[in-house]
């Protein structure tokens, strides 16, 4: 039964994906991730059996949100004893872990499952590009993004941005400079103690 | 005191003692696949049955909707390696008479990935025909760009 | 104290009303106290249990030990639930083994018969089955070249092999009813009593109807105890790129070049590769393994496969109805596995003694 050995280990064998999170969204791309991590893109799929592939997640510090959502989007935690509550905005979680904000989407949107704990350490999150050799050798599919990745204005050349098409041009005597405001660090109200970085 | 029947008169002197070893017999068949003390323990069984009795009645009824779920994923799945959609496949097998239902679809997908991979093969061309035969047949002839009302007029009837 | 009058009214007249109480009632009641079991029968139900478990199961029993049991009448209605005719006496000397004619012949010596004057006039059945083997051999050797044409003659024989084995047709015959039959020495039949005894039934068949009958029966019971299982695996194959190699370079074609597809986990515990064959720069055939070296044994055992024509997509069998129409070559030979190294072996030396030589 060797045949048969070999076809049932080729459809039970994890397979390893990779996934760049550079300027995506990181609730919409967790969505993605989390049907690789269940297996739900298997035809063999149920909820209760383990075949969930693995996924390597990289670049996650460049992750994007969208409107105000690094201000006013919080992350909550209670230790359970009185007073134990704290919560912190999603800028100040992301600056204290990169891979907090990935992470975290994804655990949440695998609320319900019984296995979610194993279903989450088969995801490998990495801050930057390093990933580690030994990891990067398993990979051998790559999950699509979920958004085009924008372009930034440093991106575009100096000759570029003045060959794009205007409507009207400032007067020479115009001041832009001057109304420009200055980049007020945003007073961060809602982050309770324990997340606070001194 | 009048007593209609032997029995109701029967009842006053001689009670019987049921005997519980029976009924402890059949709560131990209820609650083999228990975990704990509630396994073997009678006091504890009681309740433990009674919940789970109250679960069965539950999931009598949606167990069949979550079977349902399942196999609905299961063709999803088969449908995306693909590139069709669930939706879309599941719409067109109905259209073309196709009568196969989703237990035998999603067993498809599993056990035949070839007759499945046929089946998604003919969605898409049923697929590209319409175009063909809706949309595409109308801008066809007009340069890229261009929609006129009688386009549109063309595509709402179709 | 109406109630109590009548209490000890009843009291005084219970036994008198217990005489005067019709029998469809009592009846009744007994019926009644059979819904559940009552508290003193507990041990007593507790103890029969024990007892069952302490004597063990029953002693396996012959049918003919049990009632209902005519032998003359077993022995029609075999032929007749099969829709052959056999000839009587050779059916029931099909079903008597050699161990049961030396079990008699001791009976008779143990109470003294002397065998020349009263001779035992029962004959085993290791002619029949001597010729239901042959005829079976043939038959399924000549069915599975016709069937499959590109089939090694190796692979044919360990399937024939498979089909003749004990196990196969001991399954077959006790499905037919024959352990009820048979009549030998052991109880429970063996299982090689049980496929000598099917063997035999085929050569009383040939000598009933005929041997184009006798085939047809083999066609409808053994064969289909291929449905669902894998030819290939019947035929140990271990050197299968060895062979890929000799028939490759026999019909001109380019050497094999196992490639790596695809792999996934290559660092884990759960390492999958995918291991394609290449020849001439086309893909014969791709196999998964744990390993690269599995993989790529199992592409060439793929390739093979490919080459035999039975790969897991091959059409079904031949049979029923359809297979009597089928023209089966008696004389067909398939090539064979060995010729063709040999042959390739003898081609390659050949050219390397030219290549030394010059």
């Amino acid at each position: 039964m060797a045949n048969n050995r070999v076809l049932q280990w080729a459809v039970m064998a994890r397979t390893w994906w990779i996934y760049d999170a550079n300027l995506q969204c990181p609730f919409r791309s967790s969505e993605r991730i989390i049907t690789y991590l269940k297996g739900k893109h298997k035809p063999i799929y149920h909820p209760f059996a383990d075949i969930g592939d693995h996924v390597v997640v990289f670049n996650t510090r460049h992750v994007a949100m969208r409107g105000n959502f690094w201000r006013t989007f919080k992350h909550f935690n209670h230790t359970r004893y009185a007073g134990g509550f704290s919560q912190a905005s999603a800028w100040r979680v992301h600056e204290m872990d990169p891979t907090r904000i990935m992470e975290k989407a994804c655990y949440q949107r695998l609320s319900g499952l019984p296995m979610k704990k194993t279903l989450m350490a088969r995801l490998h999150l990495y801050p930057d590009e390093e990933i580690p050799q030994e990891i990067l050798e398993n990979v051998s599919g790559q999950i699509r993004q979920v958004q085009v990745v924008p372009k930034k204005l440093e991106d575009y050349t100096e000759e570029e941005i003045q060959n794009f098409p205007r409507l009207f041009e400032w007067p020479e005597n115009y001041d832009v400079e001057s109304y420009q405001r200055e980049n007020q660090q945003e007073p961060d109200q809602h982050t309770t103690k324990k997340w606070r970085l001194d | 005191m009048v007593f209609l029947t032997r029995h109701l008169l029967y009842r006053r002197f001689y009670q019987p003692h049921h005997d519980r070893s029976w009924k402890k017999e059949m709560q131990n068949r209820l609650t083999w696949h228990f975990y704990g003390r509630r396994r073997n323990c009678y006091a504890l069984q009681k309740d433990a049955i009674r919940r789970s009795l109250r679960f069965a009645t539950v999931v009598r009824s949606s167990r069949r909707r979550h079977v349902n779920y399942i196999f609905s994923d299961r063709i999803a799945a088969g449908c995306a390696q693909h590139g069709v959609q669930y939706s879309s496949f599941m719409r067109s097998l109905y259209e073309n008479n196709i009568a196969i239902d989703k237990k035998v679809l999603s067993s498809l997908a599993v056990y035949e990935p070839r007759t499945f991979q046929s089946l998604c093969e003919f969605v898409k061309k049923q697929h590209t025909e319409k175009v063909y035969a809706g949309l595409a047949a109308s801008v066809e002839p007009t340069p890229s760009g261009i929609v006129t009302r009688e386009m549109v007029d063309k595509v709402y009837k179709s | 104290m109406a109630a109590s009058l009548v209490r000890t009214c009843v009291l005084t007249t219970r036994r008198t009303l217990q005489f005067l109480r019709p029998i469809s009632f009592a009846l009744q009641e007994s019926h009644d106290s059979k819904r559940s079991y009552h508290r003193r029968q507990k041990g007593f139900l507790r103890e029969m249990y024990k007892k069952r478990i302490d004597i063990g199961p029953d002693k396996p029993r012959r049918r003919s030990e049990w009632i209902n049991w005519n032998y003359d009448c077993e022995i029609f209605s075999f032929g007749q639930r099969l829709g052959e005719n056999f000839d009587e006496g050779s059916l029931r000397q099909a079903f008597v083994h050699r161990s049961y004619v030396e079990q008699e012949k001791e009976k008779r010596a143990e109470l003294g018969i002397d065998l020349e004057s009263v001779p035992l006039e029962l004959d085993d059945n290791s002619d029949l089955a001597n010729s239901g083997d042959k005829l079976m051999k043939d038959y399924l050797k000549v069915y599975l070249r016709n069937i499959y044409p590109y089939m090694f003659e190796e692979c044919i024989s360990s399937v024939c092999d498979h089909l003749m084995m004990d196990e196969t047709l001991s399954h077959i015959a006790s499905h037919l009813g024959c352990e009820d039959l048979i009549l030998c020495q052991d109880f429970p039949v063996q299982p090689s009593v049980l496929s000598v005894t099917f063997k035999a039934v085929v050569g009383a068949l040939e000598q009933a109807q005929g041997k184009e009958r006798a085939e047809a029966f083999v066609r409808d019971f053994v064969l289909p105890q291929l449905i669902g299982k894998d030819l290939n695996e019947m035929w140990p194959l271990h050197n299968p790129m060895g062979l890929l190699v000799a028939l490759l370079s026999l019909t001109g074609r380019g050497q094999p070049e196992p490639r790596l597809l695809w792999k996934s986990g290559s660092n884990t515990m759960m390492s999958l590769y995918w291991v394609g064959i290449y020849s001439n720069k086309q893909l014969i055939s791709k196999a998964p393994g744990e390993t690269v070296l599995i993989a790529e044994e199992m592409a060439a055992r793929e390739a093979v496969k490919k080459v035999m024509r039975t790969e897991d997509n091959r059409p079904p069998l031949v049979l029923g109805t359809v297979a009597e129409r089928l023209e089966l070559d008696r004389d067909r030979v398939n090539a064979s596995a060995e010729d063709i190294v040999r042959r390739h072996y003898e081609q390659s030396s050949g050219q390397s003694d030219s290549i030394t030589s010059s």
